[in-house]
């Protein structure tokens, strides 16, 4: 037996208040997971190249520890398991920090790449005017490294975005979870998680958008990025991907 | 220099005293006791073969490349007087005073890539020497005019030609107004025809009283524009003198097959 797509439904789910509710915390939790992540990644990151060796150590560990592990796991742990132990965070602070911590492990990796692709002559470049080593940083290596890093982390944030879609697991009420919710009440699942994945496709294509804005911008002064910028047409990214 | 003439900070002698100055790459030997020294205004080229430490020892004179043994005094500067951190490294806040007063050029140029002809220039002396934003841009384009370049100003590095990036790096490296000049080879990475636009420019420095100190392949240049040519091989100074009797009538048997070599074609 079997029943036909209910295009009327589909529409309804996808324009519902409920889906767009999720929706728009997905979008607020994958936000605030980059910026946790982020700010871990450049510290992981500086310190796997800057650091002392115990420093490098610890930036090591941690990136081993949370990109050899499974997010869902990380989520689940820190939500159910750290209570146990007398640590309490709610739902949303679990879901902010696990997903945080998990792709801050791996953006640590990118801006370690990003720091080191800048070349050598550009540090010697800088100490020989008389530049510290924290100016170096800042002024010459830091902002070479941020061009090579910017079209990752917009990968990264197009992950996030689905990723996050794991903190339904901890009950965090984002898309997926309400997606799921909606499916088990309505019992049509083919329609409410089409409406769900056509809301996430709305989510990353419009990233696409903004990510590609925000790479013209940093690509100043680059001319390997001459010929992106002229042909910068949306639709035609595919082509050059 | 024209501009922001610098006094001596300490007492005259010369500009550069280097006394037995000794480094190693683990095992390998790559100075040997240099002793090297250069008067105030003087012009010295330093020719040899890859491998034998000359780009190692122009680099040392900034300390860009550490050393085990041995005593540099630069501009006023003297090691002996530093102190050294835990790891045995001199500490980086003498390194940056020493760094103020000796502008370095080198053969991959070294422009920073994110910033126009002009930022680079005008960079150092805002946040190393505190100078203010506009004072700065306009020693900048004091300077880029010096070099020929006026109208590059608003270029990215990525936009010039090698010889014309070469002369923004040392506009860059005047701008600290130093008191010597650090060239390692600066023309070898250039296309022949911007070789000489290169070193036009370091002659005119030269004609401006400016000290100088050069790595480079250009005999012709070290035969015409120098004081002093020293040559260095196998981590040792063979050969300091004069160019005209460095030329004609070296001493040592290695500087002779290495000048036969060079010349006979």
């Amino acid at each position: 037996m079997s029943v036909p797509f209910d295009v009327e439904a589909f529409i309804g789910y996808l324009t519902s208040a409920r889906l767009l509710q999720g929706a728009w915390t997905t979008v607020w939790l994958t936000a605030a997971a980059m910026a946790v992540g982020l700010v871990l990644a450049v510290a992981a990151g500086l310190a796997q190249v800057y650091g002392s060796v115990v420093v490098r150590l610890i930036a090591r560990f941690y990136v081993w520890l949370f990109q050899g592990t499974p997010l869902l796991i990380q989520l689940i742990i820190i939500f159910v398991g750290l209570p146990q132990v007398g640590i309490r965070l709610n739902v949303v602070q679990s879901a902010i920090i696990g997903l945080g911590l998990n792709r801050g492990a791996y953006l640590a990796e990118v801006v370690r790449g990003g720091l080191l692709s800048v070349h050598h002559g550009q540090i010697e470049g800088a100490r020989a005017l008389g530049m510290t080593r924290t100016q170096v940083i800042t002024k010459v290596v830091g902002p070479q490294a941020f061009r090579v890093i910017v079209p990752i982390v917009g990968n990264e944030v197009n992950g996030t975005l689905k990723y996050s879609s794991l903190a339904a697991v901890i009950s965090m009420e984002e898309l997926t979870r309400r997606a799921q919710i909606m499916m088990q009440v309505q019992l049509q699942v083919l329609e409410v998680l089409a409406a769900a994945s056509v809301l996430y496709l709305i989510l990353t294509t419009l990233w696409g958008l903004i990510q590609r804005q925000i790479e013209r911008a940093v690509s100043r002064g680059d001319v390997s990025q001459d010929s992106v910028r002229r042909r910068s047409a949306p639709w035609k990214r595919a082509v050059r991907a | 220099m024209t501009s922001h003439p610098r006094e001596p900070r300490r007492g005259p002698g010369p500009t550069v005293e280097v006394t037995g100055l000794n480094k190693w790459f683990g095992d390998h030997h790559v100075l040997h006791g240099i002793d090297f020294t250069v008067e105030q205004g003087e012009v010295v080229v330093i020719v040899g073969p890859s491998g034998g430490g000359k780009s190692t020892f122009i680099r040392t004179l900034n300390f860009l490349e550490g050393f085990q043994d041995g005593r540099i005094q630069i501009c006023g500067h003297d090691t002996d007087t530093f102190r050294k951190n835990r790891h045995g490294e001199f500490r980086e806040r003498d390194l940056v005073q020493v760094r103020r007063d000796v502008g370095m050029v080198f053969q991959q140029f070294n422009l920073f890539p994110h910033r126009t002809a002009l930022e680079n220039v005008a960079m150092a002396p805002v946040c190393v020497e505190g100078l203010s934003q506009d004072a700065a841009r306009e020693r900048g384009l004091e300077l880029l005019t010096r070099v020929g370049l006026r109208d590059k100003a608003e270029a990215y590095p990525s936009r010039l030609s090698g010889g014309q990036q070469q002369r923004v790096a040392i506009a860059r490296a005047l701008a600290m107004n130093p008191r010597v000049m650090l060239f390692d080879e600066p023309t070898s990475a250039l296309d022949p025809e911007m070789v000489t636009e290169v070193l036009d420019v370091i002659r005119s420095l030269r004609a401006d009283g400016m000290t100088m100190v050069l790595v480079s392949h250009e005999l012709g240049f070290a035969r015409a524009a120098s004081d002093r040519v020293v040559f260095i091989d196998a981590g040792v100074i063979v050969e300091d003198q004069p160019p005209d009797g460095f030329f004609d009538s070296p001493k040592n048997e290695r500087t002779q097959l290495f000048l036969s070599r060079i010349l006979s074609h």
